[in-house]
């Protein structure tokens, strides 16, 4: 079992990519940026020593979001907008479990807003990866949230009127104590973030720019490519200035920044301030604990 | 550029921008892979024009990069929405193809750049390509 720092104990072999992969043949278009996501949250597992069974991913719906089905590991795919909300019920009950969330922009920061808001707010000890392609892909190109104002899609032919939200941004004032961002073009980077976030305790966001290559043709590989910069190559950059983070995280278009834009570290997570947990993980409890006559009773009452 | 006419005669097909733009594209590719030196060392042999699109802010090459992430960049160039046809599920006739047509330009400018390079650099270019790509540069 792991501890809850986000580390596991050494196991008897070094995990691999390998120990993740399945026989399942992806059906993400080729060269699309969710491969880079997939392979840089399994070398985020291996990196952590977090064997398979010791991690779940819960995804919601859309391209990304099949990533469960791509990856040898406890997974559940929800409903469009909702693993947020199964993702805290999983870690509340199997603490012991490292809880992913990956979705996209469309399920994580539209109709999955709210709870991206509130997630944020109540900080339970997930990790949550966005793959954020700034459009719905697997509807075949609509344009999202995060698209940039004048994006021209099927649902926006003169172009989208509203300017897009910034989610770093929307992180922040929620109150979310890590907040990142990554590129899917840099697999290396990504899982590094993805790797500090898992040992964040707290909620952990990662925004990962990716290139949808069938549908988005304006915000592709070379688009990011040429904007991105590290905030660590700054060597006075701060994550934990909340003030610089802001205003870091505010900058968009001509350049933008991926790395740790912010983090602290003395909010304790939401599942310590649950009085049912002091009696310990509920999935350490006995079953038989239940008065058989009460729980026939609820059956009846709920079913 | 000569290379560009290469990648066309190759390639068939495209025009010059669409040449000049995948050359661009497989060049930033390469250079994920690559560490510095090896960049540096690619670069001195190939016409100025070309290595320009070697990266130079990046140390080390990506391990993680993968076949998938570098045809990324050419798929993202392609046209890829066109015609819905229902026997394919609802899919796009050009996006159906992507793959084997970004294979088909990615080969091209291999072949175009092998030219440019004798055997030894040619082996050793082909040591630092990860998965099918090794093997896409081999047949180009």
């Amino acid at each position: 079992m792991s501890s809850r720092n986000g580390k596991s104990a050494a196991p008897d072999q070094q995990l691999t990519l390998k120990d993740f992969a399945n026989r399942v043949k992806s059906s993400w278009c080729p060269g699309c940026g969710d491969f880079g996501v997939l392979t840089a949250l399994k070398q985020a597992l291996v990196e952590l020593g977090i064997a398979p069974h010791q991690a779940a991913v819960i995804s919601g719906i859309g391209c990304g979001s099949k990533i469960v089905d791509y990856m040898r590991v406890n997974g559940f795919m929800t409903l469009h907008g909702r693993p947020l909300a199964v993702a805290t019920g999983v870690k509340l009950a199997n603490p012991d479990l490292h809880v992913i969330v990956v979705n996209g922009d469309g399920d994580g920061y539209g109709i999955g807003g709210n709870h991206f808001l509130h997630t944020a707010r109540r900080n339970p000890d997930i990790t949550h990866v966005v793959e954020n392609n700034q459009i719905y892909a697997l509807t075949k190109g609509q344009y999202s949230p995060t698209s940039d104002r004048g994006f021209k899609t099927s649902t926006s032919p003169d172009g989208a009127a509203e300017f897009p939200v910034n989610p770093l941004l929307i992180a922040l004032a929620a109150g979310a104590t890590f907040v990142a961002r990554s590129f899917a073009g840099e697999p290396k980077h990504l899982a590094q973030m993805i790797a500090a976030g898992i040992r964040h305790r707290g909620y952990a966001l990662i925004d990962v720019l990716q290139p949808c290559v069938t549908f988005n043709k304006i915000n592709t590989y070379e688009w990011y490519a040429e904007r991105i910069y590290r905030v660590d190559d700054d060597g006075a950059y701060d994550p934990s200035d909340f003030a610089q983070a802001w205003r870091t995280a505010s900058l968009w278009g001509e350049r933008i920044p991926i790395g740790i834009i912010f983090q602290r570290d003395d909010v304790p997570p939401y599942d310590e301030h649950v009085p049912a947990l002091k009696r310990g993980p509920v999935v350490h409890r006995p079953f038989d604990i239940v008065d058989e006559e009460r729980f026939a009773s609820l059956k009846r009452a709920y079913t | 550029m000569d290379i560009i006419r290469r990648v066309q005669e190759r390639a068939q097909g495209l025009t010059e921008t669409e040449a000049a733009d995948l050359v661009r594209n497989v060049m930033y590719s390469l250079s994920q892979v690559m560490d510095r030196p090896d960049r540096e060392r690619l670069a001195k042999r190939l016409p100025a024009e070309l290595a320009q699109h070697l990266r130079s802010d990046v140390e080390f090459a990506d391990p993680l990069v993968d076949e998938q992430l570098f045809v990324g960049p050419v798929v993202n160039d392609l046209a890829t929405e066109g015609l819905y046809d229902q026997t394919l599920g609802g899919l796009d006739v050009l996006a159906v193809s992507a793959g084997d047509e970004a294979t088909r330009r990615l080969q091209a400018v291999f072949a175009a750049l092998k030219d440019l390079l004798d055997e030894k650099e040619r082996e050793r270019l082909a040591s630092l390509l990860p998965g099918d790509v090794a093997d896409w540069y081999q047949n180009a």
